[in-house]
Parts: C-alpha cells; structure tokens; sequence
C-alpha cells in the first residue's frame, strides 16, 4: 500500500507537468506557424498605417533643385493641460511657472511672447496654432521631456518649397496645401502631377499587448514610393539675368506686364522663361488669378512690326521680291486697297525690302503682303508655328488666332503682313524667329529634358532637337538676317538693342492693343526679338512690355521724366535685350563674332578676315 | 550456502522516475532555450524598429538639409554677397577665359590663346601672357 501511494504522489504531479509542456508546446508550434484557425473577436491588437511618398524634386539645367519636399514640424498648444501644474497634475500651475514656460517657448520658436500668450490664453480650443519650423535644434528642445512641456504637441508634416522664392514661379507652378494629398495647381507642378506625385505605402501589423510591434506578424509591408524627379532646360542663372533686367525696365518703363523669353536655336530649349509680375507660389492662394497666368504661353496678342519679319521670309522664299528690291512707298497707290500708314515718317519715293524692314515701313509691308497674296502669307505664318501650339510641356498654352485665309477681308490683306489683326504667343514667334536663325530649320521648344525615378532610372529622355518642319530655305534664312542686321544699327529703329562684339538681327514691334471694337491710342504691346550672334545663331531672345507709359511730347517727356516714345519697342523693350543679351552670351562663353569692337588695339594689324 | 540478496522493493519505480525525471528536466531545458530564443527576436524586432525611425529621421532631416543649401545657393544670394564684399565681379566674355590642364598648359582650341599666340610666339608650352598691344604709329 506505502509503494502506490509513493507511486500515486510521484507520477501523478509528474503526469501533469509533462501533458501541462506538451500542451504548452503544441500551442506554441500552432501560434508560430499561424496554425490558428480562429481570429479573436475584437482585433484590438492588430493596426494599419499608411505613409505618404514625398513629391519630386523638380531640377534646373545645372541640377538645382527648384521645388523640393521637405519635413517640417507644425507647434501646436493645449491651453487646458497648459493650465495645470506638470510636477503635480492635481493643482493649477503657478503664474510664475506659466510665464516662464511662455517666454521659454516664445524665445525657442522666435515668435513674439504676445502671440504665445494669446494662444495659452485661447480657452475656446485644445489646440491653437503657435509656429512651424524646420530647425532641428528647436525641435530638440521643445520634445525634450525634461523642460515638461506637456501642452506642446508637435505634429510633423511636409511642404513644398520653392528655394528661388518667386522667380520661376509661372514655369514651376504650384501644390495645394494639403498636406496629405497635395496636388498640383499650375505649371510643372500641374502638368506633370502623375510623375512627382509619390506613391503611398502601407503597414499592417499585429503588435503585443505592451505596444510594440510584432514584426515577424507583418501582413503587409509595402514601402512608400518617392515621387520621380524632372528635369528642366530652364537654367537659374540666365533666368535670373533676364528677371533682374525685365523687373529694372518695367519700373523704369512703368510697364504693366512684361515677358521675356530666351530659347536656343540649335534645340530648342527654353533656357529662361520669365512672366512679370511674378508671384510667391507658396502664397500662391494670396494673389490674383491674373497674376499667375504664364504670358509667354497664354497670351494671346498682335504682335506689331515683329511680324513683318515672317512676312519678308515669305516674300524672299517665294521669290516675289529680293532685298533689294525697291517698293514705292506712296499710301494712296491705286493699285492697293486701303493701305496702313506709316505715322507722321517722310520717306523717299522708293525703298528697297532692306530698308523697309530696318525702318520698319508699313506701307512698304503692306504692298508686299498684297503682292504675296493672303493664302501664301497665311501658309508661311502657320508652318513657321504661328496660330499653332508648340506643344510644351506647359498647361494653359494658347493656340492664337491666325484666321484661315479664305476668311480675310481686302483691309486684312495688308493689315496681317504688318502684324494687325492677328494674334500670337510670345513663344510661337521667339520660336519663329529661332527657325530664322537655324536656316529654316523650325524646331520643337521644349523645357523638360529629362524624368527620372527615386532609384536612378531615367523614365523619359528629350534627346536633342525635335524638327517640325522646313518653312524656309536656308538661303532665305540667311538673307534675312542679313537683313535684320540694320535694326541694331544707326538709322535702324532699335540701336539701343545693339550689344558690343555681338551682331544682332533684330526687330522692333509697337502694337496698339485692342480696345472696344477698336484700337487704344495710348496702350501698346512693345517688343524686340533678336537673334544673337546673327552670323553663328545661338539663341533667340523676346522682351515685350505691355503697356509702357505714353508719351508723344517733348514737354511731358520733361515734366514726368517718361522717356519719348517710351511705348515704342525701340525705346522700351530694345536696351532690355541688349542688357540680356550682353550677360547671357558672356554666361554661355560664345564668343564676340565682332571682337574688334571689344577691343580694337588687339585686331588692328589683325588680316582682313580673320574675324569674319 | 544460498546467498541473502535484497531486493529493492521498488526498483521498477525507480527507473520509471528517472526516466520521467529526465523528461521533465529536458522540458524545462527546452523552455528555457525557447524563452531565450524568443526574447532574442523581441530585442531584433526593437532594433529593427528602431532603425527604421532613425532612417526616417534623417531622411527628413536630409531633405531639409538639401532645402537649407539650395536656398542658400540661388544667383540673388551669390550676388547679394558679392556685393556685400565690394568684389563687383561680373561674368567674363568667352576671349577673356582661359582653362588651364592639371600640367600647367592652356586646354586647346581657345581662342584668348589663340590670339595671344598670334601677337607673341610662344617660346616654350608654358602658356603666353600677351603683351600689351603696341599702339600704331599711323595716328
């Protein structure tokens, strides 16, 4: 009997210990090969968490960055839990203690102490804005637990900066401000949102009942995916030449607007883009629409005189006059319908095409037009790109307004030779003027060379030029800037636009503005359009200054200090040419192709020639 | 003479025991190598953890970094401070820069060269200042 009660006492704790393992053990195999069958009814502890993919950098030609995504923290304040004491959650904080907390938070985010004690005054709230700051150091010392402050809650987020400020801003465009999903608004931005915007990722996990995640039980584990980067021809610095010159001559013009453009001839790339007045396009929301139009592109306007060098191309290619042809400038000739003045100029009896584009003759233009006939014009005007869209990589371009031919009244005849009565872009004609320059070869102008992803790879690649098409032949091209040579140059109207070293061919354009059902007096489109240097072309530059300050008189060019003239192209938009052109050719090293104008001692005994 | 041999009453039950015993000894030691294993995991599974916020961190603190320089680099501030300091430098014109090679010589086919070369035969490879050009005589 004694041996089966020693057997009972000692087999029976033991029988229960080993089954008590093994429970334990097949438990433990179920749990880790998730052998587990039923779910428990409240999943309390399983979570999901989504984090957003930051946007694309957008990049310059030098491959700085111009918008970018970055982390910031936003401060905000719980006025109630600010009113308790944190050494003793029971009591009220002292005044003392309050103001100090206030002054140290005042001091650490550099915001006014009136302004922190507004928000821990703000009882209507439990969470009041204070400041938003990208400083590390601040951000150390406001999390850190021993300055106990417990009303701060510190909430990060992402914002789009823009580290030129407002420069680029109708090119770059803008995102709207929220931060979970920002959107863009215009421009690039806008334009190529399916290429910046990130991809978001996703976590679902399971987590203990101490908080921490069980990481081996991760159901899903997809990473947020960086946006892709793009990559602009628009490069900062000649970008910021051209502003700084536009901004100097539209408050010396007092000019309501002003555009400029600068493109390469040889690509096609827009090299600078600028539209004035600009705009902050982080505060994109705190200016008027009409501000934030790109007038390069979604400006539709009469281009003036600078159409008459498109109408001389034509004239040239079809043979119908030479250079130096010579054309009665009498307005009342009989054998033309209602002909365009020419102001109050005295011309000889005759001038030859030459002449009449340096001194921008209506008449002359005028007869020639009728001379080439409406289908003719209106076939060169649409195959050098004008009343066409480029096709940039931009929203909002505008097609202009080249009516079909057949439509063209008898007045239109030689009204669209001098640019009235037609419409076009900016871009359109600087484009135009860049198939001048590249022998009548018309290009494609684009601004994105190239996208690439967050790992490298290049999605999309410009590749060089893109040819539209041969309007002209490259003979005509080349007489005609030949032709152009005379503008820059005394007797032309634009001898401000001449640049030292540098040949230009050029033109003006003083284009009265619409008004009503007729033409405004006083409001005029002022612009010059050059090629530079014109015997080697490298790029095109477009200034236009819309509504420059009138003055036709001597004594209220006296009494206001508004230069005479100053609506005319020659006057307003031609010394801004020259001012861009003379920093951007020195920027892009292309040599003087006139170097004894620099520096005459050096090429004196130099052989006829060399410099040619 | 026949032998006494004592026989333990129980030695059946005490080889079972040992038997048992070792079993539960061999549990406990297998709990034990599973509890070790698993507070292994957990401690990973931290520092996993904890390396991801830490990339995070500094990604976030890279991007602002990168935002803080390119703010910092744009052609307004370069101008501001040359200005600052008086320099008043402006962009060369292309026959006024000459590129020199690591070994001392001008990279070929420029044209500043080119020209001094022309006015001054160059006696060595070092390159040529040019001399100040002579004025003519036939003023």
């Amino acid at each position: 009997m004694t041996g089966a009660n020693e057997r009972l006492r000692f087999y029976g704790p033991a029988t229960l210990l080993i089954a008590a393992a093994i429970g334990v053990g097949v438990r433990l195999v179920f749990l880790h090969l998730d052998l587990v069958t039923s779910k428990p009814p409240v999943p309390r502890y399983e979570f999901v968490r989504n984090t957003q993919g930051c946007r694309g950098t957008i990049f310059s030609a030098n491959d700085d960055a111009l918008a970018q995504t970055k982390t910031v923290w936003e401060y905000h304040v719980d006025p109630m839990v600010a009113a308790i004491d944190p050494d003793n959650p029971k009591k009220q904080i002292t005044a003392a203690k309050r103001r100090e907390k206030m002054q140290t938070v005042a001091e650490v985010l550099q915001i006014p102490l009136l302004r922190v004690m507004d928000a821990y005054a703000n009882t209507r709230s439990r969470f009041v804005y204070l400041a938003t700051s990208d400083d590390d150091g601040i951000h150390a010392v406001l999390s850190n637990p021993k300055r106990r402050l417990n009303e701060l809650s510190i909430t990060e987020k992402q914002v789009r900066v823009y580290p030129q400020g407002r420069r680029l801003s109708h090119v770059l465009g803008f995102v709207s401000k929220d931060p979970t999903n920002s959107v863009g608004g215009a421009g690039i931005e806008l334009k190529y949102e399916r290429w910046l915007k990130g991809t978001p990722g996703t976590v679902r996990g399971t987590k203990m009942a101490t908080g921490g995640e069980v990481r081996m039980r991760r159901a899903i584990d997809v990473d947020a995916k960086p946006g892709n980067d793009v990559y602009l021809t628009i490069d900062e610095n000649i970008q910021y030449e051209v502003e700084k010159a536009l901004s100097a001559g539209m408050a010396s013009n007092r000019a309501e607007r002003a555009w400029a453009l600068v493109l390469s001839v040889k690509t096609g790339a827009v090299l600078a883009m600028v539209t004035l007045p600009g705009y902050d396009p982080a505060q994109f929301n705190k200016v008027d629409a009409a501000v934030r139009i790109n007038r390069t592109i979604s400006e539709s306007y009469e281009p003036g005189s600078v159409m008459k060098t498109i109408t001389a191309c034509a004239v040239l290619n079809e043979g119908v006059a030479g250079p130096d042809t010579m054309i009665g400038t009498a307005r009342n000739d009989p054998n033309y319908y209602r002909l365009p003045g020419d102001g109050s100029h005295k011309w000889e009896d005759r001038m030859s095409v030459r002449e009449a584009l340096v001194h921008s003759s209506n008449i002359v233009f005028g007869k020639l037009g009728v001379d080439l006939g409406p289908r003719r014009l209106w076939t060169y005007m649409t195959s050098m790109g004008l009343g066409r869209k480029t096709g940039i990589e931009l929203p909002g371009e505008e097609t202009g307004i080249i009516p079909n031919w057949s439509s063209w009244d008898k007045v239109k005849w030689s009204r669209a030779p001098i640019g009235q009565g037609v419409a076009v872009t900016a871009l359109q004609l600087a484009n135009a003027y860049a198939a001048i320059g590249n022998d009548g070869e018309l290009l494609r102008p684009y601004i994105v060379r190239k996208v690439v992803d967050s790992e490298g790879v290049v999605l999309y690649d410009h590749k060089g030029k893109e040819v539209v098409g041969h309007p002209i032949r490259p003979e005509t091209a080349r007489k005609v800037r030949e032709m152009m040579l005379g503008v820059a140059k005394r007797g032309g109207t634009a001898r401000r636009a001449a640049v030292r070293g540098y040949s230009v061919a050029g033109k003006t354009g003083t284009a009265q503005m619409k008004e009503g059902r007729g033409y405004s007096q006083t409001n005029y489109n002022a612009s010059f359009i050059g090629i530079v240097p014109a015997t080697r072309p490298e790029i095109v530059i477009l200034v236009t200054y819309q509504k420059p300050a009138y003055c036709r008189s001597f004594k209220l060019s006296q009494e206001t200090g508004i230069p005479l003239y100053n609506h005319q192209g020659g006057v307003c938009a031609a010394p801004t040419f020259s001012r861009i052109a003379s920093s951007v050719l020195r920027y892009l090293e292309i040599e003087p192709d006139i170097p004894e104008e620099i520096d005459p001692e050096l090429y004196e005994d130099a052989p006829e020639g060399e410099n040619g | 003479m026949r032998r006494n041999r004592r026989v333990k009453k129980n030695s059946r039950f005490t080889s079972g025991a040992t038997g048992i015993a070792s079993l539960i000894v061999s549990s406990f030691i297998m709990l034990m190598i599973y509890w070790s294993l698993d507070a292994r995991c957990t401690s990973i599974m931290r520092e996993i953890g904890k390396a991801e916020n830490t990339m995070k961190v500094l990604d976030a603190e890279h991007g602002r970094e990168m935002a803080r320089w390119n703010g910092m680099k744009t052609p307004e501030r370069l101008d501001e401070k040359i200005l600052r300091f008086g320099l008043a430098m402006g962009v060369p014109r292309a026959d006024q820069v000459v590129r020199m090679m690591s070994n001392g010589r001008p990279a070929p086919g420029q044209i500043a060269v080119a020209r001094a070369q022309a006015k001054k035969p160059m006696e060595n490879m070092a390159l040529a200042i040019p001399s100040k050009p002579r004025r003519s005589s036939r003023r």
